[in-house]
């Protein structure tokens, strides 16, 4: 084995030394596999994980198939995230966006084009760890933290050498200002993410290094919520001098790995590492450009003018493999549907939208938009998610069956007994991306010949569509929705809660409210994934959309960019936009 | 005084003879014989106008009618020149397409020609604070890309097929009322429209019998050479995702669906579509040439 620097021979001392720890580690982890759980000292009633320091890898062990992580003993600092013995330090990553970002306020957007070119420099008190497909919680500001048993308090314990990049120390007070913002915002202020955090009732400060989130009720995975790249800390001062809206304030600081250097609007966004940055040896770039290139993005990746970038058309991942470039793709909580207003004819019928739900064949449906996106199928839940049914599971639902003429033949039963037996026309506004706008075209084409529903298609751009749809101005309509995580207290809140911020059809359902209820409150993971269950069934039964297949998304690097993270069907969107573990071997 | 005297519109066409039953026969013949590529892109348009007229029995396949197991087949005996990503047939669609291509074009081209004409004859005739007021308007309309309005018509109207006749009718309507106008500006001083008002008669009459027919010269040539620059204009929009919604076929939302999504589209799908459009605006274009230099012999062999 060749090293290159102090650092390798460093790695390989420190390796050595940890042979007997790895091997206890091996030695627990096979014991729980076969079932000896009970006999290993490791067997504990709440929450802890133990952090093992190994060739400066943390190890994670999970107990009782819990997510939620919990750290080493407060005071003892450990590295937040997998370092790489191998990674040379130096050079600029070049990286691709669209367009300069309307708002650089994170917690005032829903969308990547605003966390992708400010995600460079953000920093929360936890982070999810996009190492092992973000099933553990890793350090971030806070190197500690403990849940209480009842689950109602987590104490984060701040580092005492984490800086802002204007220079002044993260303290107690910068993490209170920051999320009182995010679960409490001030009028005027928007907090995208604000409902995450609804069972939030107080984040104080308790002593010069300690936190504390006191809850009103317990609140199911809480940790990853609160681990999200979104929930950055800022320097209170400056949230205060710019009344806690960051919208315009281009250079604000943040705690993050790289600090912004520059903007050149429509052309370029720079970042040079933070040399004060907390977690010593990170980042390994020297800076980052996010050039701003709009559709031109994926032609000048593929002639090697940037390293990465993220590509979601399949025909184009494609393309870019083929030329030897490397790439991942993941299913992610993104949802293309057909949405119904159901204060309207026809719409307001059940039975219309079970009609309308069992004639999408999902197989066909993704042959069609092969060109487009790689749907995933599933109904209720992105496929892969701990929470989605298996294949065989969906192949029990009736829209999912191969016999496609008994679904139609049931179909136009249902639509007869609607009192539609010739059908009907109706107006459909569609997004304007093309996925969906290939997507709407397939239900127009299948509705007509299957049960003569004659849609006339409107295609809107996709800004005027959300408005629409959040008005409900529509009879029916093509579009998507989109969250963050892969967790039902995300994804299901958001889409189908009464009020939910993009329950476009503005389905309300107190049975469904009160599983959800339920479901965002149970910490044991099995009898939460009942609960899910459940309410998948209310949603059959009620059928609010017809979801025709989730998203995926695609991430490309050129060969010689390393210490890319595996993303998998965990992970989520908006995920490790800080690339502080990147390096060009070059 | 000016020593001007009214000209036949179309003189270099019907070489002085009069239009009706044989003569405008005649006319054509000769302006087939002097103008030979004229003559043969006006036989492309007229195989064009065939074709979208007789779509139903010129189709192979129904054009909105998906199989999904077809998709994406490259030119074959089955599809002479392949399917889209639905399974359709393309050759049907592109000769359903040209329904659509067509039909705008020469209806944009008749509204917009028509309003333009009553617009600049009356400016340019009226004068005074009419003129000024209507210039001031068209140069702000003129202010704007013409593309760029259109999409800022059509979002305001929605897709379909009215709002893109109302949208490139607008648009075009500056550029011609120009033309009039200028022409309006002259005749208006010539010697026989002074007699004629001098004899008493109206102002409207002597701008409709005596004026307007002086800028159809012009004007025609621009309305041919028009044709080609609004069919692509519709191909745009359609190419924009804000042309004729579907499932209705247009040469525009065929190239549009597939260039759009993705780096290396199916070449059968961007070549097949792009050739019609420009065999058909080639067609307008040459033939508006010819039109051009056989109604004013001074402007032959300049672009």
């Amino acid at each position: 084995m060749v090293f290159s620097d102090s650092r390798s021979i460093k790695a390989l001392r420190l390796m050595k030394i940890g042979f007997p720890t790895w091997a206890a580690v091996l030695a627990i982890f096979t014991a729980v596999a076969c079932g000896g759980a009970a006999a290993t000292p490791m067997v504990v009633e709440k929450e802890v994980i133990k952090e093992v320091e190994v060739e400066k890898e943390v190890i994670k062990e999970v107990v009782k198939e819990k997510i939620v992580v919990a750290t080493p003993v407060p005071g003892i600092a450990a590295p937040a995230i997998r370092r790489d013995p191998l990674a040379k330090t130096g050079g600029v990553l070049k990286t691709g966006a669209g367009s300069t970002p309307g708002t650089w306020d994170v917690n005032q957007s829903p969308s990547s084009s605003v966390l992708s070119p400010v995600g460079p420099r953000l920093e929360g008190v936890i982070k999810v760890n996009p190492f092992d497909r973000g099933l553990t919680i890793v350090p971030g500001l806070a190197h500690a933290w403990e849940v209480s048993d009842d689950g109602l308090l987590i104490t984060f314990h701040l580092r005492d050498n984490a800086k802002f990049h204007d220079g002044t120390s993260v303290t107690p007070d910068d993490v209170v200002a920051s999320w009182t913002r995010i679960h409490a915002p001030p009028e005027g202020v928007l907090s995208y993410r604000k409902d995450w955090f609804s069972r939030i009732e107080e984040v104080k400060a308790v002593d010069d290094l300690t936190v504390e989130f006191v809850f009103r009720e317990t609140s199911a995975e809480i940790l990853r919520f609160i681990a999200s790249d979104w929930n950055a800390v800022f320097p209170k001062a400056v949230l205060e001098e710019y009344d806690n809206d960051l919208g315009s304030y281009v250079m604000h600081p943040a705690a993050g790995p790289f600090q912004m250097a520059e903007l050149k609007a429509g052309e370029v966004i720079r970042y040079e590492k933070f040399q004060d940055y907390w977690n010593e040896g990170l980042p390994y770039l020297d800076g980052i450009e996010i050039h701003l290139l709009g559709s031109g993005r994926f032609a000048a990746f593929l002639v090697g003018q940037l390293d990465t970038l993220q590509v979601n058309n399949p025909v184009d991942y494609q393309l870019a493999l083929d030329k030897g470039i490397q790439g991942e793709r993941a299913v992610v909580p993104i949802a293309r549907a057909i949405y119904f207003n159901l204060n309207v004819e026809p719409f307001d019928d059940v039975r219309v939208r079970q009609a309308i739900d069992l004639v999408i064949d999902r197989d066909e449906l993704a042959a069609v938009s092969a060109d487009v996106a790689i749907p995933a199928k599933g109904q209720w839940a992105p496929p892969g998610n701990a929470y989605a049914l298996s294949d065989s599971e969906l192949g029990n639902l009736p829209a999912y069956s191969p016999d496609r003429e008994a679904r139609v033949t049931q179909a136009k039963a249902l639509l007869a007994e609607a009192g539609y037996p010739d059908g009907f026309t109706a107006h459909m506004t569609v997004g304007s991306p093309q996925s969906i706008v290939v997507t709407s075209e397939f239900f127009q084409a299948v509705l007509g010949d299957t049960l003569n529903i004659n849609l006339e298609l409107e295609t809107l751009d996709w800004s005027v569509w959300i408005a629409r749809a959040k008005e409900r101005q529509f009879n029916i309509t093509a579009g998507a929705q989109f969250t963050t995580l892969h967790d039902p207290s995300d994804f299901m809140n958001v889409f189908w809660r009464t009020g939910g911020a993009q329950n476009w059809s503005g389905w309300s359902s107190p049975e469904f409210d009160a599983i959800m209820d339920q479901v965002d409150t149970e910490l044991d993971p099995v009898k939460r994934k009942e609960l899910v269950l459940q309410a998948y069934k209310v949603l059959d039964k009620e059928m609010p959309q017809v979801t025709g297949a989730w998203g995926v998304d695609g991430h490309m690097w050129w060969p010689y960019v390393k210490g890319f993270p595996s993303r998998g069907p965990t992970l989520g969107r908006y995920v490790y936009f800080d690339r502080q573990t990147l390096w060009l071997d070059r | 005084m000016m020593d001007q005297q009214p000209t036949d519109a179309l003189a270099g066409l019907s070489g002085g003879v009069r239009y009706g039953g044989t003569a405008f026969g005649s006319a054509i013949f000769r302006f087939i014989k002097r103008y030979p590529v004229g003559g043969a892109m006006g036989a492309v348009i007229a195989l064009l106008f065939f074709i979208a007229i007789a779509a139903p029995l010129l189709s192979p396949y129904d054009p909105i009618q998906i199989k999904v197991l077809d998709a994406r087949t490259g030119p074959s005996s089955q599809h002479l020149i392949g399917t889209d990503y639905m399974g359709r047939d393309l050759l049907s669609r592109i000769i359903y397409g040209a329904r659509v291509s067509l039909f705008v074009s020469v209806t944009v081209v008749l509204m917009s020609t028509v309003l333009a004409m009553a617009l600049g004859v009356a400016s340019g005739y009226i004068g005074g604070r009419f003129d000024m007021i209507t210039q001031r308007v068209l140069e702000v309309i003129l202010a704007f890309p013409g593309l760029v309005l259109a999409l800022a018509l059509l979002t305001a109207m929605g897709a379909g097929v009215i709002p893109i006749l109302i949208a490139l009718t607008v648009v075009r309507i500056p550029a011609t009322t120009r033309v009039t106008r200028s022409v309006a500006l002259a005749v208006k001083e010539y010697p026989y429209v002074e007699a004629a008002r001098a004899i008493g008669a109206s102002h409207t009459r002597i701008m409709f019998r005596h004026v307007a027919p002086q800028t159809v010269a012009p004007v025609l040539v621009l309305a041919t050479a028009s044709l080609g620059t609004v069919i692509i204009a519709e191909a745009s929009l359609g190419f924009l995702g804000l042309g004729i919604p579907p499932p209705t076929p247009t040469w525009g939302n065929l190239l549009g669906g597939v260039v759009t999504a993705t780096f290396k589209p199916l070449w059968w799908l961007v070549v097949f579509p792009g050739i019609a459009i420009v065999i058909t605006v080639l067609a307008f274009n040459l033939l508006g040439d010819s039109v051009r230099d056989a109604v004013d012999p001074r402007l032959r062999g300049t672009t």
